[in-house]
């Protein structure tokens, strides 16, 4: 009968001791380095809360919690706006549809590391293709070189990233699309409605928890945002393309400030936590 | 007549955005073909003069130690994602059927473990590979990549491990079978889609990763594959066929899981949709 008992707790010791050693222990180690200052020699010297106040203040990490918002805020758009517009388009009887589906979820099967490198290459200013294509249109004049100009290199990155990602948006809401019933908008149609006021009375209500699990997880993915960045531009020129994620890369393994860079995650982390509040609140009051 | 132009439309914007996406691919395959020279020479969606794609793959497969890298990474994805199934079902399967106290905080556990950002464990996981012998080993990095993907395959198993009929359960537990056995015979060869899922997902991730890999490893003999294509970059500054060469053999792995599993790839991303 204590056997009995015993056995299902046996089944979790595996597990626990793999996710309690590579993940629980590191994250509660992260939480007191972030009060800690640490060049990873001798103990650590505690300082309280000196580590959060400094990214506030340091305008390195200020511009890089600036890009980070302008990742969030524009990548949010992209899976949004292209997302339903192809799979609007998509959502009719549409012929050779495995075909356009492939070409738009084929970069969600890529590393973001390898993203990242067809996109440079894509903005070489001299031989890429966005600076050529621009020259054969007789554009010339907008002709830049994308990735050295501050500001400009966080846009064209965020760029990139939007082809990679749109296919996460049509997968999510062709498959919303696809959960409405016909006949409700066969009926709305039978209503002398024009097909846009079915769109936005009938279609949109009904995709909206599609849409709230979109935008919560881009937005989430794009607060993480590292792999492409270290590819395309390293955060640089002058670290003006740096997000948090690469600020805290840079600040641990480049500068050996183990502490300031712990804190610097803990924010990211508690950022992403209030978000995820945020949305699991909204989702039981729907 | 309306609805005949609406379909045009549909065409004519599904047409204009496929090609838009598909000159990032074409763009880089067709550098892969050519030589720096002629990339210089001729904008790029002009045909190769003359194909070099064996060169270049020479010049980065053997030179640049990309073939190393290759198969570091084509032996720690299957290693860790087929560890880390195995392991998570092991936890998904008294989460979803057994009465145990102390299940739904045991699950938020798990779930925690997918969404906190990897940022809150690569420095400590750093130290600690340091410390216990295995930073720059094999066996470091296959423990540390099966760790991280437990916990989206917890979530992905138990919520599969639910869909299974509970009579099926209740009749074997009165034929007398062990909790072990039920899991054994019964659960998991009946999960066999479920579990192919998080394989495949997992092995993408681990496949695709970055980060863990920068941190954790510094010679040739352990570096995942996407850190060698980071070093290429450095390696052959703006030579782009080389670049572009070495990219494209670190897509083969997920391409042709792409191909075959098309429909398991995209369940897992639209079930996964909380893993980074």
């Amino acid at each position: 009968m204590n056997r009995e008992k015993i056995t299902p707790y046996l089944f979790f010791l595996i597990p626990f001791i793999f996710v309690f050693i590579f993940l629980v222990y590191p994250m509660a180690y992260t939480i007191y380095l972030s009060f800690h200052e640490w060049s990873g020699l001798g103990a650590p010297t505690f300082i309280g809360m000196q580590n959060y106040q400094k990214i506030f203040v340091d305008p390195n990490l200020v511009r890089s919690l600036k890009n980070t918002i302008v990742w969030v805020v524009l990548t949010v758009a992209n899976p949004v706006i292209i997302g339903l517009i192809i799979a609007i388009t998509m959502s009719g009887q549409i012929k050779g549809e495995t075909i356009f589906k492939s070409i738009f979820i084929l970069p969600l099967a890529l590393s973001p590391a390898v993203l990242g490198l067809i996109w440079l290459w894509m903005y070489d200013p001299r031989m890429g293709a966005i600076n050529n294509i621009l020259r054969a249109l007789r554009l010339d004049f907008l002709c830049r070189s994308w990735l050295a100009i501050p500001g400009l290199n966080t846009i064209a990155m965020i760029f990139a990233n939007a082809w990679a990602q749109a296919g996460f948006g049509i997968i999510i809401l062709l498959a919303g699309l696809r959960s409405i019933p016909p006949d409700l908008v066969d009926a709305a149609k039978l209503d002398c409605r024009s097909s846009w006021q079915v769109l936005i009375h009938i279609i949109f209500p009904l995709l909206k928890p599609f849409f709230m699990i979109l935008i919560a997880i881009t937005i989430i993915n794009s607060l993480k945002i590292f792999d492409i960045v270290y590819m395309m531009t390293f955060g640089g020129p002058y670290r003006s393309s740096e997000t948090l994620a690469l600020s805290m890369f840079r600040e641990s393994f480049r500068l050996f400030h183990f502490g300031y860079a712990s804190a610097i995650a803990s924010v990211l982390f508690l950022v992403i936590l209030i978000v995820i509040v945020i949305f699991i609140h909204a989702f039981e009051r729907e | 007549m309306r609805f005949s132009i609406t379909k045009i439309i549909m065409y004519v914007t599904l047409v204009l955005f496929a090609i838009a996406w598909l000159i990032p691919f074409y763009s880089t395959v067709l550098a892969s073909l050519k030589s720096n020279e002629d990339l210089a020479a001729k904008p790029f969606w002009s045909l190769p003069e003359k194909i070099v794609l064996w060169d270049n793959i020479v010049k980065t497969w053997k030179r640049a130690y990309m073939g190393k890298y290759f198969f570091n990474s084509l032996l720690y994805a299957p290693v860790a994602s087929i560890s880390a199934v195995f392991i998570a079902s092991l936890a998904a399967f008294p989460l979803a059927r057994l009465k145990i106290k102390g299940r739904r905080a045991l699950f938020f556990l798990f779930l925690c473990g997918m969404f906190i950002p990897y940022q809150m464990y690569v420095v400590p996981l750093f130290l600690m590979s340091v410390q216990l012998k295995i930073y720059d080993t094999l066996v470091g990095l296959i423990l540390i990549y099966t760790s991280l993907c437990i916990p989206f395959c917890v979530f992905l198993l138990r919520n599969y491990f639910m869909t299974i009929p509970s009579d099926l359960f209740d009749a074997a537990r009165i034929d007398g079978a062990s909790h072990f056995g039920i899991y054994w015979r019964i659960f998991l060869p009946l999960a066999k889609p479920a579990l192919v899922t998080a394989f495949i997902t997992q092995f993408m991730w681990v496949w695709n990763d970055l980060l863990f890999g920068l941190v954790l490893t510094a010679s040739v003999n352990t570096r995942p594959v996407m850190v060698g294509l980071s070093m290429l970059e450095g390696y052959y500054e703006f030579q782009w066929a080389l670049l572009a060469t070495g990219g494209l053999i670190t897509i083969i792995p997920p391409l042709l899981i792409f191909i075959s599993l098309r429909k398991h790839f995209i369940k897992g991303i639209s079930m996964g949709i909380a893993k980074a």
